[in-house]
């Protein structure tokens, strides 16, 4: 990929994740430089790919149409939105980028996390990452989601790159302030309550 | 144990046992079944979204009672 920012100088710790090198390749030929985001997004900044953080989906969010992909030899699924690349399930999420009602940038507002297979990808930003569990907490009640939220926080935010400044904005923004200051005092329990994650259930977005 | 790792563990015991709450469209579940997904075995059938559909205040779900 061009214009690639070596995560390092980044001031970040993303940890290498799943993504057939195939796919890669196909994104290469189609100049393209689609975002990650999603459960791989959340492995990518904690890591952790077994319990709560299991997923075989990978979900990108690009301006191609699905039926590009056909053009490099990939083969679509009769459902129009979802290719298998060497057996894992690949979707492609209908744009913009966002999280909750805030828009994002697909460059400032990520960053580039390395595969498996030594590529380099470009995905959703942590503290982006970290809202975007806590969107599914405040629409649809997901429990992991708001552990997944935790565990990217707490894997990130000693780093140099993690700007807190940005996530509160962003927060505030999205609309997702209460659930991120629940969060925030969750992560400062020590032992942490089991009783949180009923909690965040209960808090929603932000009023209007 | 790290924080990490304390975050986790005591969490992860909280969801044990629950089924996973994540709504997926069905083509989607489908694949990631095949695909021998643990995650999607879990989750209840019942909780469906519409493809590509988002979580934002448009697609916010009733909270149970």
């Amino acid at each position: 990929m061009t214009e690639r920012n070596d995560p390092l100088d980044e001031g970040l710790c993303p940890h290498p994740v799943e993504v057939p090198h195939r796919l890669v390749v196909a994104f290469e030929r189609l100049k393209a430089d689609p975002v990650l985001v999603g459960g791989k997004a959340v492995q990518a900044w904690t890591g952790r790919t077994e319990g709560a953080f299991q997923t075989f989906d990978l979900d990108f969010i690009t301006p191609l149409r699905i039926q590009d992909f056909e053009s490099v030899g990939l083969k679509v699924e009769a459902s129009g939105r979802h290719m298998v690349v060497d057996g894992q399930p690949v979707e492609y999420p209908s744009g913009p980028l966002a999280v909750g009602d805030l828009i994002l940038d697909p460059r400032g507002d990520t960053r580039h996390v390395p595969t498996v297979a030594g590529d380099w990808i470009r995905c959703l930003r942590p503290e982006a990452c970290a809202l975007d569990r806590l969107a599914m907490v405040a629409a649809w009640q997901v429990p992991e989601a708001f552990l997944q939220a935790g565990a990217v926080v707490l894997s990130q935010f000693s780093q140099l790159g993690w700007d807190a400044e940005w996530l509160e904005r962003a927060a505030v923004g999205a609309g997702l302030s209460k659930l991120l200051a629940h969060l925030v005092r969750t992560l400062q329990l020590d032992p942490p309550k089991a009783s949180s994650l009923d909690e965040a259930m209960l808090i929603g977005w932000d009023p209007r | 144990m790290t924080p990490l790792d304390q975050f986790i563990a005591a969490l992860e015991a909280a969801l044990r046992g629950r089924p996973s709450r994540k709504p997926r469209d069905p083509v989607e579940r489908a694949l990631l079944l095949e695909a021998g997904d643990p995650i999607a075995a879990r989750e209840d059938p019942s909780l469906l979204r519409e493809a590509g559909e988002r979580p934002c205040r448009a697609n916010t779900r009733e909270r149970p009672a």
